[in-house]
C-alpha cells in the first residue's frame, strides 16, 4: 500500500505527521486527548449483531491474530509512548479479551513498561467498554480485580465501562441472571464504574421498564449516571421511533420529578449539558454527558457544527495486529487506513502514510458539510450518525442513514415540543451566557419554529 | 416522489478503443470486450434506447426536457452505426435533443459518423449542434507517443473528409463544433514546458494543424475552434510542492509565448493548465463543487442502470470486477465495488428503495456541493500549515475560499477522489499542491483582468475561426 518511491511520498509523510502533531501528539503531551489499541478482533462469543463479527474480515482480519505480536507491537507502542512524552488516557477497544489469556500478558506488558518510568511519563487511566461477564466466575473476578489494583500501585486507573443493557433489554445478548446483576451494582459501586447501555430499535418497547429496574436495583451512582445512546443504524421504524417517543416522554416526567425536583433551570441545564458549580451542587450525582438521551448534544457553530457523534475525532486509533492507524474502530476497512507505524529493531521509527487526505475526515469533520446534516434544523443538538454503518450500508462515510435521520428528527421534535409545553423554556433567557451569541440564537429560533404536535397532527404529519 | 429536472443523458456508444494511451483514467483489461459486445447488441436491437426512457421516465424525470445527449466510450466513433441505426427511436423517444457531444480520436469511421450526422437531420426538426471534441495530445513525437497516438496525416485527411462530405450533402439542422483537446502527462508536461523554445514548438505546431484545418477544411457547417490547442495536464495527481511552482512558472510561460508568438490566439485561462471549469464564471464567484455532469446528467448503460459518470460506466459490471481481482489491482477492485451501490435501475426499483437510492445517491452524493468545498479548504489549511503551499492559505479566509471555489469543480471528481482518497468528496493532497502554489493565484489574477476588459468593451470571447 505504502510506496516510498512515489514522487510525493516524502511531502505527504511530512503533511502526515504535522496534521499528528497538530490534532493528536500535541495533546497527548499535555494529557489531553486519548490513544486507543484496537487490540484483537478475534472473539469467542459469537454475538450476531456485533459489527465486528459481522465485518472482521475487513475490520480485523484473522491473519493479524496472532497474540505474539499483538503483545510485541503493544509494547512498541507503549515504549513509543514513553518516548513522545505523551501522558494521555488510553482505550483498550477490542473483542472479549479480559477472560482470555492475552488478558495477563497486556496487563504484564503495561506494567513492566511503565513501572520503569517516572509517574509522570504513565497514562492517568486505562479505560476499556466490557460486558462484565468476567463477574460470572470467580478466579476471573480475582484475576481482573488483581488487574485493577495492580495498575493502580504504579498510579494508572483501570476503568471498565460496563456494556450492559440491563435486565429486560439484555435478551439476544448473554444471559444474565438476577445474582449477576447483584455482583454487577457492587462491583461497579466497589470501583465507581458507570454503565453504558445501548437503546436499539429491538429493545427499546422494554426500555421503561428496563430504566426502573436500573433503577431500582442499583445504586444511585450508577442509576443517576447511566449513559445511554441510541444505536444509530437502519432498523429504525415507525413502530420503534414511536417506543422512543413514549419512553422519552416517561424518561423526562420521571426525571423532572425524580431527579429534579421540578426544578425547571436545573433540569433545563441538564437538558442543554450545562456542566457550573450551581449544577455541580445541586446534583452531584447527575451525569452532564451528552450520551444522555432526552438531552441535547450540543455543537458548537464556531466550530462549523463539529461532529461529536462520538469519540472519533478526539481518540486516535492504532490497531495492533499491524501497527496501522485507521479512522476509527468501526471503519477500519483497507482503503480507509490513514497511516502505517514504520518499524526498526523493535522499534516505532516514524509514520508512514496510506493515505494522508482521510485525517481531514478524522480531524475536521463538521456537521454543516454532511449531505442532510447542512440544510437540517437540528444540526446543533443532534449526534449526528455512526460513519462506520453508514459505510456499511451506503459504500459512504458521509451520508447519514435515512433511518438514523428519521429517528432522530421524531425525537428532537418531540423533545422540544415536550419541554416547551412544560415550560423549561421559559429559562432559557437565565443561561444565554453560557452560550456563544450564535449558538443562543440558533437555539431560540430552534424551540420557537418546531411545531407543535398537535399542529402536526392537524395537518396529518 | 420528486420529479427531478434531467436535461442531459450520457450513453455509452464503445467500450473499446483503437489507442491506448499510457494516461488513460480507463483500466483496460479482457472485460471490456466482453462489456462491447454487450453494448453493441442492446444498440442493435433498440433496447439501449428503450431502456435509457425508460429508466429516465422512472427517475422520475421528464424525457421530453432531454435536451443534450452525450456519446462516451473507449472509441465512441468505433460503434457509431449501431447508434445511427437507432437515430429514428431514438428521436421518438427523446424528440427534443438539440446537441450531441462527441469525444473522439477521430481516426476512424469518418464516413459512418457522416451516415450518423444525416441521420440525426432526417430526424430532428431543431437545429441540432453537433459538440465533437478530438483529442490530438501533441506533436508526433513523445506527445504522441504518450497519449493518443495518431498519425498528424491522418488527422489532416479525416478533417479534409469529413469537410468533403459535409459540403456535397445539404443539412438542415446540423452544425458542427470541433475543439481540439490535448493531454499531456504531468512528468512531461513539468518536463518539456519549462523550456520557453520547446513550448513554442509545441504551440507552433499544434497551431499550424488547426490553421491547416481551418484553410482547408472550409464548411459554412463547421466551426473549428482554435482556443483550445493548449495541452491540459493528466491526472493523476501526484504532485509535490515544486511541482506546484514550476506548475505556475509554466503558466506564466505560456501567457509570455501567447502574447510575443500568438497575439491573436484568445484563449481563456484554464484550458493550458487542465483547470478547465474556472473558465466559467459560475463556480468563480458562486460556490460549487460539482461536475456539471455529475449534477445535471445521468449516465446511462446499456440495462437502463444508472452509473455514477461516464467514467465509471463499467466498474460494476462484475466480468470487469473479475477481472481486477485476477489481476491483483486491490486499490480499483473495491474502487469498482464501492461504485455497485450508486448503480441502480430506476425502472427496476419499489417506490421505497428509489426513496433511499435518492437520499444517499442523488440527494446525498449528486446534489452536493459543501461537502467538497469544506474539506478541500480543510485540506489547503492543513497544507498551508504545513508549508507546502503558501501560509497565506491559512490566513486569509476570503482568499483561501476564493481559490477553492474556483477549483472545486475540478478538484470534485468523484471518480479520481474514490480511487486515491477512498472518499468521492475527498481530493488528495497532491493536487491541492499542484493548483495552490502559484497558479491560482495567476489564474485568477488574469481571469480578473480579463473582466475587467469586458467592462471596458474588449471582449474575450472565443474566437471563431470562420
Amino acid at each position: 500500500m505504502i510506496d516510498p518511491t512515489a514522487n510525493n511520498f516524502i511531502q505527504d509523510k511530512q503533511l502526515l505527521n504535522d496534521m499528528l502533531n497538530r490534532h493528536y501528539f500535541s495533546k497527548f503531551k499535555r494529557g489531553e486527548g486519548q490513544l486507543e489499541l484496537f487490540l484483537t478482533g478475534a472473539c469467542k462469543a459469537n454475538c450476531d449483531y456485533c459489527y465486528l463479527k459481522k465485518h472482521q474480515k475487513d475490520l480485523y482480519p484473522v491473519n493479524l491474530h496472532n497474540n505474539d505480536i499483538i503483545i510485541k507491537n503493544l509494547q512498541m507502542v507503549l515504549e513509543w509512548y514513553i518516548k513522545n512524552d505523551f501522558c494521555c488516557c488510553l482505550d483498550i477497544f477490542s473483542a472479549e479479551w479480559i477472560t482470555t489469556p492475552l488478558a495477563d500478558k497486556v496487563i504484564d506488558t503495561i506494567i513492566s513498561t511503565f513501572e520503569k518510568v517516572p509517574l509522570e511519563k504513565r497514562p492517568p487511566m486505562i479505560s476499556a467498554a466490557d460486558n462484565m461477564q468476567f463477574l460470572k466466575n470467580e478466579e476471573y473476578t480475582k484475576k481482573v480485580e488483581n488487574y485493577i489494583s495492580r495498575l493502580n500501585s504504579i498510579g494508572i486507573k483501570f476503568y471498565l465501562s460496563a456494556s450492559i443493557d440491563g435486565k429486560y433489554c439484555d435478551y439476544g445478548r448473554t444471559e444474565n441472571s438476577d445474582e449477576f446483576y447483584k455482583k454487577l451494582n457492587d462491583f461497579l459501586v466497589k470501583y465507581n464504574y458507570q454503565v453504558h447501555p445501548m437503546i436499539s430499535s429491538d429493545n427499546i418497547q422494554y426500555w421503561i421498564k428496563n430504566y426502573l429496574w436500573w433503577q431500582e436495583n442499583f445504586d444511585e451512582s450508577i442509576s443517576n449516571t447511566i449513559m445511554t445512546l441510541e444505536v444509530r443504524d437502519n432498523t429504525w421504524n415507525t413502530e420503534s421511533i414511536n417506543h422512543l417517543i413514549r419512553y422519552c416522554d416517561f424518561l423526562i416526567d420521571y426525571t423532572f420529578t425524580n431527579k429534579f425536583n421540578n426544578d425547571k433551570l436545573q433540569f433545563l441545564k441538564y437538558v442543554l449539558n450545562i456542566d457550573d458549580n450551581d449544577f455541580e451542587q445541586l446534583n452531584p450525582k447527575m451525569p452532564r454527558s451528552c450520551y444522555n438521551v432526552i438531552g441535547f448534544n450540543r455543537a458548537n457553530i464556531e466550530d462549523n457544527f463539529a461532529y461529536t457523534g462520538c469519540s472519533f475525532s478526539g481518540t486516535l486509533p492504532i490497531r495492533l495486529g499491524d501497527l496501522s492507524i485507521g479512522l476509527c474502530h468501526r471503519t477500519w476497512y483497507p482503503e480507509l487506513q490513514i497511516a502505517q507505524m514504520d518499524i526498526k529493531d523493535d522499534e516505532i521509527i516514524g509514520i508512514n502514510p496510506i493515505n494522508v487526505a482521510l485525517l481531514i475526515l478524522k480531524t475536521r469533520l463538521s456537521k454543516a458539510c454532511l449531505p442532510h446534516c447542512e440544510n437540517c434544523k437540528f444540526i446543533g443538538i443532534c449526534p449526528g450518525h455512526c460513519l462506520g454503518a453508514s459505510y456499511e450500508e451506503y459504500e459512504n462515510l458521509l451520508v447519514p442513514q435515512m433511518e438514523v435521520c428519521q429517528m432522530y428528527r421524531a425525537k428532537y421534535t418531540f423533545l422540544i415540543y415536550k419541554y416547551r409545553k412544560m415550560g423549561l423554556f421559559e429559562e432559557i433567557e437565565k443561561l444565554k451566557d453560557y452560550f456563544s451569541p450564535e449558538y443562543f440564537e440558533y437555539l431560540k429560533d430552534l424551540i420557537n419554529t418546531i411545531p407543535d404536535f398537535e399542529e402536526r397532527e392537524n395537518n396529518n404529519e | 416522489m420528486q420529479q427531478k429536472n434531467i436535461i442531459s443523458i450520457s450513453l455509452i456508444s464503445s467500450t473499446t478503443c483503437n489507442l491506448n494511451c499510457s494516461f488513460c483514467y480507463l483500466h483496460k483489461n479482457e472485460s471490456y470486450k466482453l462489456y462491447d459486445k454487450i453494448v453493441r447488441e442492446h444498440w442493435a436491437n433498440g433496447e439501449y434506447i428503450i431502456n435509457a426512457y425508460n429508466t429516465v421516465k422512472a427517475f422520475p424525470a421528464d424525457p421530453n426536457n432531454v435536451e443534450v445527449c452525450q456519446l462516451w466510450g473507449g472509441e465512441t466513433l468505433l460503434n457509431i452505426d449501431d447508434v445511427t441505426k437507432n437515430i429514428q427511436l431514438f428521436y421518438k423517444y427523446f424528440p427534443n435533443v438539440k446537441e450531441w457531444k462527441i469525444s473522439t480520436n477521430f481516426l476512424v469511421n469518418i464516413d459512418k459518423f457522416m451516415d450518423f450526422l444525416k441521420e440525426i437531420d432526417n430526424n430532428t426538426k431543431k437545429d441540432t449542434l453537433i459538440s465533437l471534441q478530438v483529442s490530438i495530445d501533441g506533436p508526433p513525437g513523445e506527445y504522441c507517443e504518450q497519449g493518443h497516438n495518431g498519425d498528424w496525416e491522418v488527422y489532416k485527411k479525416n478533417f479534409s473528409h469529413l469537410t468533403t462530405l459535409v459540403n456535397n450533402y445539404k443539412f438542415n439542422h446540423i452544425y458542427i463544433n470541433i475543439t481540439i483537446n490535448a493531454t499531456v502527462s504531468r512528468e512531461l508536461y513539468l518536463e518539456k514546458f519549462s523550456d520557453y523554445n520547446e513550448m513554442k514548438h509545441y504551440v507552433e505546431e499544434m497551431y499550424n494543424l488547426t490553421k491547416y484545418i481551418n484553410d482547408n477544411c472550409i464548411s459554412r457547417s463547421i466551426n473549428m475552434e482554435l482556443s483550445y490547442i493548449l495541452p491540459g495536464m493528466a491526472q493523476p495527481y501526484d504532485d509535490t510542492t515544486e511541482d506546484g511552482k514550476k506548475f505556475a512558472e509554466i503558466c506564466k510561460l505560456w501567457e509570455k509565448l501567447k502574447i510575443e508568438c500568438f497575439p491573436d490566439l484568445s484563449y481563456y485561462f484554464g484550458f493550458y493548465n487542465g483547470c478547465g471549469p474556472i473558465i466559467e464564471d459560475r463556480p468563480l464567484f458562486k460556490p460549487n463543487a460539482e461536475c456539471t455532469e455529475l449534477k445535471s446528467c445521468i449516465t446511462i448503460n446499456y440495462d437502463g442502470s444508472i452509473c455514477e459518470c461516464s467514467g465509471s460506466y463499467i466498474d460494476s459490471f462484475k466480468p470487469y470486477q473479475e477481472e481486477l481481482k485476477k489481476e491483483n489491482r486491490i486499490k480499483d477492485l473495491r474502487a469498482a465495488q464501492r461504485r455497485d451501490k450508486l448503480t441502480y435501475n430506476p425502472a427496476k426499483m419499489t417506490p421505497e428503495e428509489l426513496e433511499k437510492h435518492d437520499w444517499y445517491v442523488y440527494y446525498g452524493y449528486k446534489n452536493n456541493s459543501s461537502t467538497y468545498m469544506h474539506l478541500m479548504m480543510c485540506l489547503a489549511d492543513e497544507l498551508a500549515l504545513s508549508g507546502q503551499i503558501p501560509y497565506r492559505y491559512h490566513e486569509d479566509k476570503e482568499y483561501l475560499l476564493k481559490h477553492i471555489s474556483a477549483l472545486s469543480a475540478i478538484n470534485s471528481c468523484t471518480k479520481e477522489n474514490l480511487k486515491e482518497t477512498g472518499i468521492s468528496y475527498l481530493c488528495p493532497p497532491s493536487s491541492l499542491r499542484r493548483y495552490l502554489n502559484g497558479v491560482l493565484d495567476y489564474g485568477y489574477n488574469l481571469k480578473f483582468l480579463k473582466l475587467k476588459k469586458d467592462i471596458e468593451g474588449e471582449s474575450y470571447d472565443r474566437p471563431h475561426c470562420k
